[in-house]
């Protein structure tokens, strides 16, 4: 159980940063006012640190050995969630 | 087959890349695919042990006395090389293993007293079908199962470096999937996206399968370090021959196993294996437990059978550090469920990401093949399907054929792998017949054999899904529940497959394979 605990606030955590660094991208961006005016770097720096507290928050919960592993693993599954998200939404 | 481009050539470096990453990934497709596919089943090995042998289905202590075990032991093997007793996990009972004079393996699980033997399941289960076909494709002959995987594991390696290298747009296709646009690019981007987002999975998957092979591929190495004795190297790293005349191997085991989690600080072993029982050279083996650690440490403590002293208690080396986290980050038997499925969903995405590699190539020269009366596209199709829907179709028959199979039939275990043979083979055939129709079809067939081994399991067994989760027989009820949900995905693509088909004939963009062959 605290195996899936810690994977849930990691996933969510990069699915946060992947987000961000998608949007980072011209055009994944929301043809919004307030969108147009966050530079795309800023964009990227958070979705950076959302990818680095992931990895802070699997190597808190679970120890190096499988807290790496659960990040790495969990990175693939968050980046895919992204990929989900746009593809549905740009329809 | 064009020449590749030289690498001076304006981008040749990428092109000859790309020369390299299509002919070598089609050579090796299949290969992969299968190593791949049982790879991915091998994760949840026990689970499926547990659900074809319903005799396995109990709580098992995780503590047992060896020593009032062995009188069955040495009743059950007599005259063994080595016996072992493996204790039970929270994945698995505790298991017997033996290696008998002639070479033959005696294989029985351990009942839930500590001190029974349950009469043969007459299967091969997941541990001892699945897990091999991983590495040895149950090729013994000449070890050309095993050749043909180190070949794959090289293959992989150089499959993922050249991947990485040919795609320029690396970062954007984390997040590329068109999947309103036409089949062959949403294939393609599907090939991208399942290759770009477990990259990490695959490359250390297949890095650490290659170092798994390395006795194999530098074999030099162990023959000269090990050049007195050539057996000490199977037998990690220690061995001594057995004297040939009677001893009293009277110390006890129980002691041995205590002694061992003594010296490590409370883990208590895996398993323990006696050598030559009843020689006057006997030796035990306590092996450190693989499911605690992420690294799977081949780490052992000798004892003398007959007074019990330690006889070799080594520290591991730095190097042997290291690869034992490879070791553990390969053959995955910790006890992380999480990380298991992880690994599990992993998988499934280096099958997509071969399968859809195949299918793209298929499809981009399916028409200039067509015109030219190339066969290439029509046999990697044909391939593709085999290989994706044909091995789970393979698999199905595997464990419907585990329920169906009276259990006291004469050559059970291998009537089970001809069943998966033949209806591998016959799904290969029936790609050849029905060419794009096929995927249908054999989608369909995988939703309704779905259906079928969760029925047979329940009305066979009397686990139903909530009587398993009820018992507490959570791996039982997660196959079943798996089976369930491939059988809703299986019917949804042939559904899908079906309104494209009927959008193709109308003229509309085709997005999956006809069924007219084109």
């Amino acid at each position: 159980m605290a195996g899936l605990a810690s994977f849930i606030v990691v996933l969510a955590l990069t699915y946060v940063g992947f987000l961000l660094l998608a949007r980072s991208q011209a055009k994944y961006r929301p043809p919004t006012v307030w969108a147009a005016r966050i530079p795309p770097y800023r964009l990227r720096l958070f979705g950076g640190f959302f990818l680095a507290l992931a990895l802070a928050a699997a190597l808190q919960m679970q120890g190096v050995g499988f807290g790496s592993l659960l990040w790495v693993l969990t990175v693939a599954a968050g980046a895919g969630m992204v990929s989900l998200r746009l593809a549905t939404s740009a329809r | 087959m064009a020449a590749p481009a030289q690498p001076d050539e304006p981008g040749g470096v990428r092109l000859a890349l790309n020369w390299l990453h299509t002919w070598f990934g089609l050579l090796s497709c299949l290969l992969l695919l299968v190593i791949f596919w049982t790879g991915t089943l091998a994760v949840f090995d026990w689970e499926i042990d547990r659900w074809m042998k319903p005799a396995t289905r109990f709580t098992a202590p995780t503590e047992m006395s060896i020593d009032a075990f062995r009188p069955v032991a040495e009743a059950s093997a007599p005259g063994a090389e080595f016996w072992q007793v493996q204790f039970a996990t929270d994945r698995a009972p505790a298991e017997f293993y033996a290696q008998l004079n002639d070479g033959a393996h005696f294989y029985r699980t351990i009942g839930p007293d500590g001190l029974t033997l349950l009469p043969d399941q007459g299967t091969y289960g997941g541990t001892q079908f699945f897990y091999p076909y991983h590495f040895t494709l149950n090729i013994g002959f000449a070890n050309i199962g095993l050749i043909l995987c180190a070949f794959a594991g090289i293959m992989m390696m150089v499959l993922c470096v050249s991947g990485v290298i040919i795609h320029r747009r690396i970062f954007a296709d984390f997040f590329t999937f068109r999947k309103s646009q036409k089949s062959q690019r949403s294939v393609l981007d599907l090939h991208n996206l399942t290759g770009v987002l477990a990259l990490p999975f695959h490359f250390v998957i297949s890095l650490s399968g290659v170092a798994l092979f390395s006795a194999m591929y530098l074999p030099t190495a162990q023959e000269a370090v090990f050049a007195s004795d050539p057996t000490a190297f199977d037998q990690n790293y220690f061995s001594r021959p057995a004297a040939g005349e009677a001893g009293q191997n009277s110390a006890s085991l129980d002691v041995m196993a205590e002694e061992a989690a003594r010296r490590w600080d409370g883990v208590w072993p895996g398993h323990l294996r006696i050598y030559y029982p009843g020689d006057a050279n006997s030796y035990v083996e306590a092996r450190w437990p693989l499911h605690g650690s992420l690294a799977a440490r081949y780490h052992s403590i000798w004892f003398d059978a007959a007074t019990g002293d330690v006889i070799a208690a080594p520290q591991p080396s730095a190097a042997s550090a290291g690869y034992a986290v490879l070791w553990g980050l390969h053959v995955v038997q910790f006890d992380h469920l999480t990380i298991r499925w992880l690994y599990f969903l992993s998988g499934l995405a280096g099958c997509v990401l071969i399968a859809t590699g195949l299918l793209f190539w298929s499809q981009s020269r399916r028409k200039r093949h067509a015109k030219t009366g190339k066969k290439g596209a029509e046999i990697v199709a044909v391939i593709a399907i085999g290989g994706t829907t044909g091995l789970i179709l393979a698999t199905l028959a595997f464990l419907i054929s585990n329920r169906l199979l009276p259990l006291d039939m004469e050559g059970r275990a291998t009537l089970e792998t001809w069943c998966f043979h033949a209806v591998w083979l016959a799904a290969f055939a029936h790609a050849g017949v029905r060419r794009g129709a096929a995927w249908r079809e054999q989608w369909i067939a995988i939703a309704i054999g779905g259906v079928v081994a969760v029925a047979l399991n329940a009305v066979t067994t009397g686990d139903a899904i909530p009587v398993a989760i009820a018992r507490g027989q959570w791996g039982v009820a997660g196959i079943d529940i798996m089976l369930l949900l491939g059988s809703f995905l299986a019917i949804a693509a042939a559904w899908r497959m079906r309104s494209s088909q009927v959008r193709t004939r109308e003229g509309h963009a085709k997005k999956f394979l006809p069924a007219e062959k084109s």
